[in-house]
């Protein structure tokens, strides 16, 4: 049975259909990768499996229970998690806190603030946030914010989680760094990945398979060298040849 | 009853609480739509506008109808200082967080309550009127004084004039290019700044007007302001904010539900219904006024 | 830890003005029980407010309706029954009312609360009147040194209440939704759940409170019990002391109910006045209140 097993799901709002009977699944400890261009639907579908919003139509599998219809507090107890491709940090709380939060709330589910805030601190220092953690978290630069979402991630003690373009905006060190970071972590918690990315090599270091959607549909499935060859991928991008 | 209940008279009634409502509306649908901040403080604006009217009827003689073009101008000053002077920082500010909104709304509310007390103060809390017009018109089965008469066709007139200006004018259409994209007008060429300016111009001259005009009828008094806010703030939402159309057509409604039902039950059930409806159509749309940008849970 | 002291600290001073009665006269004790009843009223306000950035504008429904039930039952029920019943009915509402309140966010949920505030006020009117009364007097009431004991404890424990809000996890969630409620649901916060207990908490204390008003005014009137100015108050109080902190309702109260004490008697609508220059003032100038200016020079270690 797979991890995460998404079937025939669809989401429409109003007049935009934003996903197209959109199916596929996730073994555990594997790490998938999603590219498309914008408005493919790849946010959309990270909504979806957190229970941020429901779909149209389809389900979502979880260990093979259905998380449709349940709330994203419930579902993250589950042992999911995601980030944000627009960082939302709790500006007005220390580093600290945010991922203390995670860390009492999440699927780890610490007895007490102490414990919790003793799990933050591992995961800040094992992301490179180690120092700043009694700062505000308003006050972090661009990459220190990425970075913080996806410390949050990690210390719900979820072992499924969603990165959402983490590595958008970052300079090329802070990339190789990053990624080596998280492939670290990856490693020593044994978790499951699902990553949208833009940024090509990121995908093809990092991921096993990749999914690539086009205006809401699944176009293609594979390897990432075999989807970088894929006709029905490069007629997306590129266009039909006359 | 139910003659009583298909009466003329309590027709106008209604024609008449909704023609002031949808006045008192399309201010705060001008104002609200292009700050996107509530500000609760509008109903006062009105009270303001009946104590001017009240004070040029007696202490210079000057009846209302004809105070009533310096009231308006008097109110769109009001409304430009205010904007420059206070709402266009607060704009600025609002952006960076929702929670700002909610202090915005705060912040109004001390206006609010600064106004109505120095009101209060100013002028004591007893309730005044006037007399105007007040031969009794028949038309039919109908009997009129002639003062709500005229507010009624008044009203109905300014309300006319605007929805034409809006529609035809320019810089009417400029507003409504504002009030629905804010982004989108400024990219093709709107004076984002000179617009919102006349938006205020516009909402709190009207809501002045609509102040005058109760004058005629009813008694002023420094603290009548919020349910006009009130009723203000559940047209805009029945009519879908920034749409004048559906504002004036809530306000309408809202005025027929008010005259209907105190006529099927109280007068003291007035407040009841007003109220009501207020929390009724907040909580049916949790999502505020823009459903359009936020997510629906 | 900083809060834990901050509680001995008011709890001391607190049980200190228990000598108040014997030290002083009527005069004396009747300031004691105003400046205690807002402590009680913006101490739990801001259980609710303060830490999830929900603001409630309409809290003295709480209030009212805790006076309703001590007045109504007078005849009926001794006081030791009466009271915690206005606190029970207190919550009782803020349980039925929050579920499809608690949905509306932001400054909509704000005019909301004041919208069903007003509504409760004139549903009571109208329910009154219908039994024939205007107002309602009560006889037999306990005696002001007994209102002020019953006061100063409703004080101390709305300060128990919001310390102990503050450091147990519902406190950290509060603080998280309040920073931004979807990410905090989706990092495993129970929102729903959150929202509503710290409504219900939020009531259960200014329904007791109004019950003992209920007690010193022996005259109940719908329209002069659930006065908005109550609710403003509370906020005004809360955002002047400092809405962060355990000592910052303590510290408003007191600053206001001696801003009243001078203005009162001569010109109320001034002191409204004053305090709405003030509220703008602090909510313009100083938003972190007193307490988080007096603050800013020491870092915070929560």
């Amino acid at each position: 049975m797979n991890l995460l097993e998404v079937e025939s799901v669809s989401k429409r709002y109003g007049g935009v259909q934003a996903l197209h009977e959109v199916s596929f699944g996730i073994a555990a400890g594997a790490v998938v990768g999603i590219m498309g261009a914008n408005g493919a639907g790849k946010t959309t579908l990270f909504s979806l499996v957190a229970g941020n919003e429901r779909p149209s139509s389809g389900d979502i599998r979880l260990r093979g229970r259905s998380i449709v219809g349940r709330r994203p507090d419930e579902i993250c107890r589950r042992g999911v998690a995601r980030t944000f491709q627009i960082v939302r940090p709790f500006a007005g709380l220390s580093v600290l806190e945010n991922v203390t939060i995670a860390a009492l709330f999440g699927a780890g589910q610490h007895a007490s603030h102490g414990r919790a805030a003793g799990a933050a601190r591992h995961v800040l220092g094992e992301i490179g946030l180690g120092d700043r953690a009694d700062a505000p978290a308003g006050s972090l630069t661009l990459s220190g914010q990425k970075r913080l979402e996806i410390a949050r991630a990690i210390a719900t003690g979820a072992g499924f989680i969603m990165l959402d373009e983490v590595m958008a905006g970052l300079t090329p060190p802070e990339v190789e760094e990053l990624l080596a970071a998280i492939r670290e972590i990856r490693r020593e918690r044994g978790l499951t990945l699902l990553v949208i990315e833009h940024v090509v090599r990121v995908l093809m270091q990092l991921c096993d398979e990749v999914l690539v959607l086009h205006l809401g549909r699944l176009i293609a499935q594979g390897s990432p060298a075999g989807v970088a060859a894929d006709p029905a991928v490069l007629r997306a991008y590129f266009g039909a040849e006359s | 009853m139910t003659e009583t209940l298909a009466s003329g008279q309590l027709l106008f009634a209604a024609l008449a609480t909704g023609a002031s409502y949808a006045l008192v509306a399309l201010g705060l649908n001008l104002v609200y739509a292009t700050m996107r901040l509530l500000n609760v403080a509008h109903g006062d604006i009105v009270m303001l506008g009946g104590y001017a009217a009240y004070w040029c009827v007696s202490l210079a003689g000057i009846p209302p109808l004809a105070s009533l073009a310096g009231i308006a101008l008097v109110g769109a000053l009001l409304g430009m200082g205010a904007y420059r002077g206070l709402f266009r920082r607060m704009l600025a500010r609002s952006r960076a967080a929702a929670r700002l909104e909610s202090n915005s709304l705060l912040l109004f509310f001390g206006l609010s309550i600064i106004v109505q007390n120095a009101a209060a103060l100013a002028f004591t809390a007893t309730p005044r009127g006037y007399q105007t017009l007040t031969e009794v018109l028949h038309f039919g089965d109908v009997a009129l004084t002639g003062n709500r008469l005229a507010a009624l066709l008044v009203a109905a007139a300014l309300l006319a004039a605007i929805v034409a200006f809006l529609k035809l004018h320019v810089f009417g259409l400029a507003m409504r290019g504002l009030i629905d994209h804010r982004e989108a007008a400024a990219v093709v060429g709107v004076d984002v700044d000179r617009v919102q300016l006349a938006c205020f111009a516009l909402g709190f001259g009207s809501a002045a007007v609509a102040g005058a005009l109760l004058s005629m009828t009813e008694q002023v008094s420094p603290f009548m302001g919020f349910p006009f806010t009130v009723a203000a703030f559940v047209v805009v939402i029945l009519g879908g904010l920034g749409s004048i159309g559906g504002g004036i057509a809530g306000a309408f409604v809202l005025g027929a539900l008010e005259t209907y039902g105190v006529a099927l039950t109280s007068a003291s059930y007035r407040s009841i219904l007003l109220y009501g409806m207020f929390v009724l159509v907040l909580v049916t749309r949790p999502h505020g006024l823009f459903g359009r940008r936020s997510i629906v849970r | 830890m900083r809060s834990h002291r901050d509680l001995c600290v008011l709890l001391a001073v607190m049980a200190l003005a228990a000598l108040l009665p014997a030290a002083a006269g009527e005069y004396w004790v009747g300031i004691g029980i105003s400046l205690a009843m807002w402590i009680a009223l913006t101490q739990s306000w801001s259980v609710l407010s303060a830490l999830s950035g929900y603001v409630s504008l309409g809290h003295v429904v709480f209030y009212g309706l805790g006076a309703y039930v001590v007045v109504a039952s007078w005849n009926a029920l001794p006081l030791a029954a009466a009271l915690p019943l206005a606190a029970l009915a207190a919550a009782a509402f803020a349980f039925l009312a929050g579920w499809p309140v608690l949905r509306v966010r932001g400054p909509y949920f704000v005019i909301l609360s004041l919208g069903v505030a007003e509504l409760v006020k004139f549903v009571v009117i109208a329910v009154e009147a219908g039994q024939g009364n205007a107002s309602r007097l009560i006889l037999d009431t306990p005696d002001l040194n007994t209102i002020y004991y019953l006061m100063l404890g409703l004080a101390a424990l709305a300060t128990l209440i919001a310390w102990g809000a503050r450091i147990t996890r519902l406190g950290h969630g509060l603080r998280a939704i309040r920073e931004d409620e979807e990410a905090a649901e989706t990092l495993g916060v129970p929102v729903a759940r959150y929202k509503l207990t710290a409504f219900v908490v939020s009531a259960a204390v200014p329904g007791a409170v109004g019950g003992v008003m209920a007690l010193r005014a022996t005259y109940f009137e719908p329209l002069q019990v659930f006065d908005p100015m109550v609710s403003f108050s509370m906020i005004a109080m809360s955002i002047i002391g400092g809405s962060d902190d355990l000592r910052g309702p303590v510290v408003g109260a007191a600053a206001l109910t001696l801003l009243s004490e001078l203005l009162w008697a001569n010109a109320p609508e001034l002191y409204m006045m004053v305090l709405g220059v003030l509220l703008v003032a602090f909510v313009l100038f100083v938003p972190e209140g007193i307490c988080g200016r007096l603050l800013a020079a020491r870092p915070a270690t929560r």
